[in-house]
């Protein structure tokens, strides 16, 4: 079976230019790609609105590709959309965490001041309505949006629809008959795409877009269940969540920053995401898998440092932001001209990315979110120091080499501590010997 | 870089929680109450807001009181106990909003009474004030806790300690059960696993909500019967909010809703009011000042 991604984008407001190294100067970035099988999921949400884009990078032939994803209403076609994998990829790269570097000053200069499930060969064509009604399953609308056959289903129970979609050709891992059960006594319709070879053929795309959907519902919540039935051990997930008034939490899982703003060697450059998910895996471990992670919370209008500029407001308008348009006239009406940029300015869209690695047994139910007036700025962020490298002159000069020592071992225990690794191995990596290292406490005292 | 401040996420000044909580000892007398014990543990680290509402709600308390010619000094403990509800469920990024949510909550035990008792529990209110406002001005975050068994438990003893001293264990244990069998029925009833509802349950808040807010004596119904009552309506609710609305913070919205019927079930199952008995001055005698006294009117 063939692995499907699923991929939600969130909004973005106002574009900026370069901005100041205040944060460091930036060097790598820690982007959705180092994981492997990741489903990334954006999500737009203000009041009850909320718009959904779901990307996947799925490899294998697009005739295996298929998504059974509950959703709460029934969507017209006007509110499926297909969207760009580069809007994606861009809100991706802006929020990723980041590497950063600084160089040390001459110290004797005096410082200045400053569900996808997945589906086996389709076999084409509509199912037959009868049938459908037959086995309690309604078709309630079908569409082809782009390159995708997308059919929104209700059910009365279980196994009539999962006999349709049996019988139109949709492989149903067993146990998802449980799941999909309690969905539709929640209500739930089942939103189903696939591809559709000959539009894809005619539309010349070589690899499948991102799904949108926009909807209204009071249920802020992403459907993690029926992922997880099929799954081969725990997966990963990013969601995006893009949101008017402030950071998006959880409500029945803990959200719990990364660790960040650490020292770490300079060896860490030449392989940060190596590093970066070492230091995931083991934040993992040390949570018992049960917490969901924050990596990234930021006012969309500027990034400091930027691992990528800001989204542009046509690219976050592609990917959902509905109030924009409502902002722009405003500013129109009042004679801001937003094409110039402003650095630090606050704007009225605020990024929320989450990284979690699940399975059903750590995380039992669906993620629940809500919306928090908190715009507190958080980021993944990894410090590289250059020490000052130049003859020691002054006495400062001479203070400064020999607390490089101590620095290089708090570098190494931070390396050590995020990820696991071993610390001898790391201070072989940077070519350092601690001088007392080795030593026991007790050892350093009368020394 | 530019960050606004948040109050109740990050780390505050540990010295301000301190002197507040040295004040707090001097004026309450309270001792090596397991209330402050817990703001010793679970407060330290948190910020400014939190003090905020502690000393906020106690000035309210000592204000009003000295206002209405009551003779409160007791109560300044209950403040106490509001002033740590807020702490520890409202969050906030404007720090007046901390004090306002004190205000309202001790203001509601000034304004809302029927027949000498409190219609809303005091940090409830004050809570439910707040998010009605929306995320923009406040919210709880419930999920925040985390479900380890540990934290369960220890507030569970934490909570049976404080509630036995009240004599209200028996509204805390009929809605933990009511809801239990809420959560565990629904799961029954869509087909999800066992670990669902089980989850759910494991959550700091709703112990919180269950030991230290409905559990209040002194805004809850008279008879053991009502009692039963009133805790069984207040997880109707909270499944409705919850499951039928599908907005987070059913538990508190619930609670405000059914305060609104506790003077009819007083009416229907009539009992002796509950007091704050009066502490004297004699040593040690802080310690066992909340205990239920022959009613006084």
């Amino acid at each position: 079976m063939t692995t499907v991604r699923l991929l939600l984008c969130s909004l973005v407001y106002l574009s900026s230019t370069n901005l100041h190294a205040f944060c460091g100067f930036y060097v790598a970035k820690a982007d959705t790609k180092i994981f492997n099988q990741a489903s990334k999921v954006v999500m737009v949400r203000d009041d009850d609105r909320t718009v959904l884009t779901l990307a996947n990078d799925f490899q294998g032939d697009a005739r295996d590709f298929a998504v059974v994803i509950p959703v709460p209403a029934v969507l017209e076609k006007d509110q499926i959309h297909v969207g760009e994998n580069a809007l994606i990829d861009h809100l991706d790269a802006y929020s990723a965490p980041r590497l950063v570097e600084y160089w040390d000053a001459d110290p004797c200069t005096p410082p200045m001041p400053s569900m996808m499930m997945k589906q086996s060969a389709p076999t084409g064509g509509a199912a037959d309505g009868e049938r459908a009604e037959a086995l309690g399953v309604k078709i309630e609308a079908q569409y082809t949006v782009g390159e995708y056959d997308i059919v929104i289903l209700s059910a009365e129970q279980s196994n009539g629809l999962e006999t349709w979609l049996r019988e139109n050709g949709y492989k149903i891992p067993p146990g998802a008959s449980n799941v999909l059960d309690s969905y539709i006594k929640q209500n739930l319709r089942f939103f189903v795409a696939r591809v559709n070879l000959q539009e894809k053929e005619k539309l010349g795309f070589t690899y499948l877009r991102p799904l949108q959907m926009a909807y209204e519902s009071s249920k802020f919540m992403l459907p993690i269940r029926l992922g997880t039935v099929n799954a081969n051990g725990p997966q990963e997930l990013f969601v995006f969540a893009l949101s008017r008034q402030g950071r998006v939490e959880t409500t029945n899982y803990r959200t719990v920053k990364l660790n960040s703003d650490l020292e770490v060697p300079l060896f860490v450059r030449d392989d940060f995401s190596h590093f970066y998910r070492s230091m995931f895996d083991r934040a993992v471990q040390r949570e018992d898998m049960r917490v969901v992670f924050l990596e990234y919370a930021w006012d969309m209008g500027w990034c400091d440092p930027c691992a990528a500029e800001p989204l542009s407001n046509e690219e976050l308008r592609k990917l959902g932001v509905f109030w924009i348009e409502d902002t722009e006239s405003a500013s129109a009406k009042a004679g801001i001209n937003r094409a110039i940029p402003r650095p630090y300015a606050g704007t009225n869209v605020f990024i929320t990315r989450f990284h979690l690695r699940y399975d059903s047994a750590h995380f039992p139910e669906d993620l629940a979110f809500q919306q928090t007036g908190d715009r507190t700025n958080f980021q993944g962020r990894y410090i590289l120091r250059h020490p000052w490298t130049g003859e020691a002159k002054c006495e400062a000069a001479r203070a400064y080499l020999k607390s490089l020592d101590a620095r290089y071992r708090t570098e190494a225990e931070n390396l050590a501590s995020l990820t696991g690794w071993d610390i001898q191995e790391i201070y072989k990596k940077m070519n350092f010997q601690p001088t007392n290292g080795n030593k026991k406490w007790w050892q350093k005292i009368w020394q | 870089m530019e960050t606004s401040p948040i109050y109740k996420l990050d780390g505050g000044n540990a010295s301000d929680v301190a002197q507040s909580r040295s004040a707090l000892l001097s004026n309450c007398r309270i001792g090596r109450s397991p209330i402050l014990w817990l703001q010793q543990t679970w407060i330290r680290n948190r910020c400014a807001a939190d003090h905020v509402d502690v000393n906020h709600c106690g000035a309210v308390q000592l204000l009003l009181a000295s206002l209405t010619r009551t003779n409160s000094a007791l109560d300044v403990r209950s403040a106490l106990i509001t002033g740590l509800s807020l702490c520890l469920l409202l969050r906030t990024n404007i720090i007046w909003c901390a004090v306002v949510a004190a205000a309202v909550a001790i203001l509601s035990k000034f304004v809302f009474r029927f027949r000498g008792k409190h219609l809303f529990n005091p940090a409830n209110i004050g809570l439910v004030t707040l998010l009605l406002a929306g995320p923009r001005v406040a919210w709880c975050s419930a999920g925040q806790w985390g479900s380890t068994i540990v934290l369960t438990f220890f507030l569970v003893c934490l909570g049976l300690l404080v509630v036995h001293r009240a004599r209200r264990a028996d509204i805390s244990f009929a809605f933990l059960v009511g809801y239990a069998l809420l959560l565990f029925g629904r799961s029954a009833w869509l087909g999800e696993p066992w670990t669902i509802p089980w989850h759910r349950l494991q959550s700091g808040a709703l112990l919180l909500f269950a030991f230290f807010m409905i559990s209040d004596p002194r805004s809850t119904p008279n008879s053991w019967v009502g009692r039963l009552i009133f805790a069984w309506l207040v997880v109707l609710g909270t499944g409705f909010v919850q499951f039928g609305l599908n907005r987070p913070n059913g538990l508190f919205f619930s609670l405000a809703l059914v305060s609104f019927l506790v003077p009819l079930i007083d009416l229907l199952f009539p009992a002796v009011r509950y007091e704050w008995a009066l502490a004297t001055d004699t040593p040690g005698a802080a310690n066992r000042s909340i205990s239920p006294n022959p009613p006084t009117s």
